[in-house]
């Protein structure tokens, strides 16, 4: 299994916790409720440990997923909520728009564009902060299994995958999800060795 | 006066809704048109060319950026109002929005952000 150093380690964080503390603030204002985050905790693992992670594993979920390219490598970002709570969150965000009644009808329209922006926050904040030009897609929503969505992106060169896992929490809400980003090993070393440098 | 028009162009539907109430809540008599995307854009384009502002995400669907489009409008109608609207915080999207001549607005849209650009 590949591994980071304790220093890549740190630097990845450090660059995940500053894009974070932007992208929470973000869907504050969305959904006009406070957003509380964990501290990222980074996991090299593969695509089969990833599928196993007791909080998901076999859960039903929404998630947004936004496809980049650039010179860190192909990679994707995911946000993701349980599908118990994603109606929630969309009447958080539409309700001075239309009635109570109609929200289900943009679920899946007002999911994908808070995970456009969430998303695109912290992309950005890589690209800036690793001097790396990215370019994203139009962001994909999927619902289902959270195996599903895993099976679908095992890596054809690299078994190996980076999440970055963040919880994040609506303050007195029974409300959680969770961001994280598949990226190659290769990848993943080749950001970390530019933020360090860029550190010294 | 003659009646003001807007035409939205994004292809979320929550976002042009938004963008509509916001505008509507303060000029209720405004005609509001929207647009999926800028080749749909283009098409609406053909049939209402007295557009006074505009409203445009910069990515969506097709071959055409909301930048695109503006590089286009700002050349076939110079005293139109353009706002690009977009997540992609990239310095290279703001640059380019400042040399089309371009106003820009970071999502999500607020009324904060979106009214100082329609007057």
């Amino acid at each position: 299994m590949n591994f980071l150093t304790e220093i890549e380690r740190d630097s990845l964080c450090e660059l995940f916790n500053i894009s974070l503390g932007g992208a929470a603030k973000l869907m504050s204002e969305m959904i006009s409720d406070e957003i509380l985050l964990t501290v990222p905790s980074l996991n090299l693992i593969t695509t089969e440990e990833a599928k196993n992670i007791e909080y998901l594993a076999n859960q039903d979920v929404c998630t947004i997923e936004q496809k980049f390219v650039g010179g860190i490598g192909d990679g994707s970002a995911f946000l993701l909520f349980h599908k118990s709570a994603s109606l929630e969150i969309v009447k958080m965000m539409m309700k001075d728009y239309v009635a109570l009644n109609e929200v289900s009808q943009f679920e899946k329209d007002a999911l994908s564009e808070i995970g456009n922006i969430i998303l695109n926050a912290i992309l950005s904040n890589l690209a800036k902060m690793s001097d790396y030009k990215i370019e994203t897609h139009i962001p994909e929503f999927f619902a289902g299994k959270y195996e599903e969505l895993l099976l679908k992106r095992k890596s054809k060169t690299d078994n190996s995958i980076l999440l970055v896992f963040i919880d994040y929490k609506l303050s007195g809400k029974d409300i959680k999800g969770y961001i994280f980003f598949v990226l190659n090993f290769d990848s993943i070393k080749n950001l970390s060795r530019v933020l360090i440098e860029k550190l010294k | 006066m003659s009646q003001k028009k807007a035409l939205i162009v994004d292809d979320s539907t929550v976002t042009r809704l938004m963008i509509r109430k916001i505008i509507l809540d303060k000029y209720p008599e405004w005609d509001i048109l929207e647009a999926s995307s800028a080749d749909d854009a283009k098409t609406l384009l053909s049939d209402h060319q007295d557009i006074d502002f505009f409203t445009l995400d910069q990515n969506m669907p097709g071959n055409l950026s909301g930048l695109d489009l503006a590089e286009d409008l700002k050349k076939n109608y110079k005293n139109t109002k353009v706002v690009l609207i977009t997540a992609n915080i990239q310095d290279a999207i703001k640059n380019r929005a400042k040399t089309i001549g371009i106003d820009f607005v970071e999502k999500p849209v607020t009324a904060e952000k979106i009214i100082p650009h329609l007057d």
